[in-house]
């Protein structure tokens, strides 16, 4: 039985500094610059002040000529705001992968995975304090310094780029949407840049009118121009022609950013459907389409008195094609819209006016499939899996541990096996929804949206760089448990920490030091997420939900 | 097809091939006045050390070992050999000598618990999804324990909102034997409905000696017990998976050990 205990001092969020070399005379140097200079500091809270969120949120980076900042397809969780010196966004087409040094993940060798046989601590929860004392942010950061570009004209001559300057604001999008980086950027001259994490950015845009005004546009700009870029239907537009549809879109955010609140009371109160904010009804005149840029929506028709999901959208679908086309060439005004759009949480949406298809799009069309009758068409049990699963947005879940309780035994060597390989602790409960024979056991879905990050004020939740699975910094974690608030499927844990010896870890008010845990999908291990692999029934997988149909028998 | 439908598929050609040749080469061997128990025994040792290396790549999980789930395929069809082969190593089914027949019969055991296992592999996912409650097996005597709470909060509710002590006193003489811990378990392993025909009778025992507003607590209370019926069966059930290994694993590393004593016996002696 234990009975002594450790002290420690409880980990607060600014424990950690994003940069650790950030001091008051940098901070005092940032407050001169036109962009901090006239923000009103009396609108920030004294929990939160301004000057606290530059001296903790942010950190001062120099990159060198040629530097790589930000790379294509990383996940970040910062901003960046140029302070002197000019970069370079790579436009079209993308740089190489081997050009970009990508960098190899620090997984186990064999032996030191192998080793977790006689090191892990048969007492659980373990952890060496003295790691705590020093901690580095680093692991959250969205800036990757070192990688060089080696020859900066050619670069030039061969890639479309634009040159960003001085108190130009870039990495928003990724930072503030949970998105992958949409390009890459490199420093043309030397320059000093702000990297502001995302939370510090929160806050910034929270409590000061400008800056919120200011990410926002930027926000906007760049999601609209990189979306419409990216969209198949307009790959065939020149640069002055992308233009003008980029002029006319506009764009629209449907349903609230911190969805799990409302996903959460619909659980609590018991019902399967929220019925989500309506974006466009049954039976509207179809007046443009509308292309999903990032979160989820649900497609549905009227049948009975309910609504039935006959697809959901994710990033890059398409609403409303079908309608508004066959009404051009049909030169018919009596078409209208055959099924309605509700958000699920919330979405980002870009509604590209009629107009513009009619004059750029449609003369050059080949006629989209017709396959809202063939989902209309369906038997109406065959949904039923479809439902549930919109119903309950694990449509999110990139990599959710689905069982086909069917071949599972329940032998729980899937959760030996996870316990075995982080520390002789499970980090996922073989328990969740079930519907017929399939469960969503509570392990990290690692979603598309994941909202557990939207509060956690160290920055300790990130997306992995490597593969963007979301990961808990366990030395910046404060254990505040906002992220396992926040999970709306509860699937993040909070644990007590004991020291080497077992003696639980507790702060100088003698309670409990607590660390956020969850599936990390076993992205130090060697081969890939060990539950999968132990599952000797076959009855374990993790799916992407977005991808092919998770539930299909023969899918492997 | 599946990745392990196909795996199943390459372990039975293997397999059948690895036999159709050994028992080609014991007749050659045989025919050549040879003794041909001795590639059949060391091929039927190093598949027995294949089948126990199963249990070690569970224990290795932290390392890429390949799917438990070809395992597994590979476990059951090499399993099916060894039980082949074992016949065409000894001739016979039942073995001459003390020490052989205990080999046999603990060969035998293993084999037989083995077939069991897969059937039960097969058998009891689908017995426990139709169940329609998941629950974790090492809960189980908690969920009873709030059952058992609710039920004896709504039979002292309803002692004090009825003024009678019927529903009480017939809690304690019967219901609170059901309500104690799991019940009825061979009956649940074996598919029969033992509990809930106990629920039913001593539910219709009591009714009729009760008035409407106690007849409606002894409802809420046999709701609880058709919960509980549940949640034993699933006790049952899962628990006979995790019993049944308590049998193979040892047995199985019985039989490991007589056949290296038979080995060292077959070399110091035959030899």
């Amino acid at each position: 039985m234990v009975t002594a205990v450790e002290t420690m001092a409880r980990p607060q969020r600014w424990a950690t500094p994003f940069g650790p070399e950030m001091t008051e005379d940098v901070v005092d140097e940032l407050m001169q610059l036109p962009v901090f200079r006239d923000i009103d500091e009396d609108r920030f809270p004294a929990s939160t002040p301004l000057r606290g969120i530059l001296l903790n949120d942010t950190r001062v980076t120099v990159y060198q000529p040629g530097e790589i900042v930000v790379r294509e397809g990383d996940y970040g969780n910062s901003a960046f705001l140029i302070i002197d010196g000019y970069m370079r966004v790579v436009l079209n087409p993308n740089l190489p992968q081997n050009m970009l040094g990508r960098l190899s993940t620090k997984k186990k060798g064999m032996f030191e995975a192998l080793s977790q046989l006689w090191t892990n601590s048969w007492r659980p929860e373990v952890r060496d304090p003295d790691r705590y004392q020093n901690a580095e942010a680093s692991g959250s950061s969205g800036g990757m310094a070192g990688v060089f570009l080696q020859d900066i004209p050619v670069i030039l001559d061969k890639h479309q780029t634009a040159q960003l300057g001085p108190e130009m604001i870039f990495g928003e999008l990724a930072a503030l949407g949970r998105v992958p980086r949409t390009a890459s950027i490199f420093a043309e001259s030397e320059v000093r840049v702000l990297e502001i994490r995302w939370q510090g950015l929160r806050e910034l845009r929270r409590f000061d009118s400008t800056w919120k005004n200011k990410i926002d546009q930027a926000y906007r700009k760049n999601a609209l121009h990189n979306a419409l870029q990216e969209a198949p239907m307009f790959k065939h537009l020149n640069e002055a022609q992308l233009k003008a549809v980029e002029d006319r879109t506009l764009f629209e955010t449907h349903g609230a950013f911190d969805w799990h609140t409302s996903y959460k009371r619909m659980l609590a109160q018991g019902r399967e459907m929220e019925h989500g904010t309506p974006i466009a009804k049954q039976g509207d005149y179809p007046d443009g389409i509308l292309m999903v840029r990032a979160g989820f929506a649900r497609v549905s028709a009227q049948l009975g008195n309910g609504e039935r999901t006959l697809t959901y959208l994710g990033a890059g679908d398409v609403y409303g094609l079908e309608e508004i086309y066959r009404s051009w060439r049909d030169k018919d005004s009596d078409i209208v819209m055959e099924t309605s759009l509700t958000a699920l949480g919330y979405v980002d949406l870009l509604r590209i006016p009629r107009q513009v298809l009619e004059e750029y799009v449609f003369p050059t069309m080949e006629p989209p499939t017709q396959r809202l009758a063939e989902l209309a068409g369906a038997e109406i049990s065959s949904d039923a899996l479809k439902e549930w699963a919109v119903g309950r947005r694990y449509i999110n879940g990139t990599r959710a541990m689905l069982i086909d309780l069917n071949r599972c035994t329940r032998c729980d060597d899937c959760v030996r096996a996870c316990a075995s390989t982080h520390g002789g602790n499970p980090r996922f409960i073989r328990h969740g929804a079930t519907f017929d024979h399939w469960m969503v056991a509570n392990s990290c879905m690692h979603c598309a949206d994941p909202v557990c990050m939207i509060g956690c004020p160290t920055g300790a939740i990130h997306r992995s760089m490597l593969d963007g699975s979301v990961v808990v910094n366990d030395d910046t974690c404060i254990g505040c448990g906002t992220c396992a608030a926040s999970c709306p499927y509860d699937n993040i844990r909070l644990v007590q920490v004991a020291n080497l010896q077992g003696e639980p870890l507790v702060d100088g008010e003698h309670k409990p030091i607590l660390k956020a845990t969850k599936c990390d999908f076993c992205s130090s291990n060697p081969g890939g997420p060990a539950c999968q692999r132990a599952c000797p029934h076959d009855a374990l997988r993790r799916v992407d939900f977005r991808g092919p149909d998770p539930f299909r028998e023969s899918y492997q | 097809m599946r990745a392990v439908h196909r795996a199943y598929l390459i372990f039975w050609l293997a397999a059948g091939a690895a036999f159709i040749f050994l028992v080609w080469n014991s007749w050659q061997t045989w025919l050549q006045n040879g003794e041909p128990a001795i590639v059949t025994g060391y091929t039927l040792a190093g598949l027995m050390v294949f089948l126990a290396l199963f249990n070690s790549r569970k224990k290795l999980s932290m390392i890429p070992l390949g799917r438990a789930a070809y395992w597994t395929a590979a476990h059951a069809v090499f399993g099916t050999l060894t039980l082949a082969l074992f016949f065409v190593h000894t001739g016979t089914f039942w073995p001459g000598g003390a020490y052989e027949q205990l080999l046999a019969i603990l060969f035998y055991l293993v084999s037989i618990s083995g077939i069991l296992g897969y059937w039960m592999q097969k058998v009891i996912p689908r017995r426990l999804t139709e169940n329609g409650l998941e629950i974790i097996w090492e809960r189980v005597p908690n969920e009873i324990a709030q059952i058992r709470e609710q039920a004896e909060t709504i039979v002292e509710e309803a002692a004090e909102k009825t003024a009678s002590d019927t529903l009480a006193r017939y809690y304690s003489e019967t219901l609170a034997w059901y309500f104690r811990r799991p019940r009825f378990l061979v009956s649940h392993f074996f598919g029969f409905q033992s509990g809930r025909a106990y629920i039913r009778r001593e539910t219709t025992a009591i009714a009729r000696y009760l008035d409407d507003d106690e007849r409606g607590y002894l409802k809420q209370i046999e709701d609880l017990a058709h919960i509980k019926n549940r949640i034993d069966f699933a006790y049952a059930v899962n628990g006979m998976a995790k019993i049944w290994l308590l049998f193979h694993v040892p047995l199985a590393v019985g039989v490991l050990m007589l056949m290296i004593w038979h080995i060292i016996l077959v070399h110091v002696y035959l030899l």
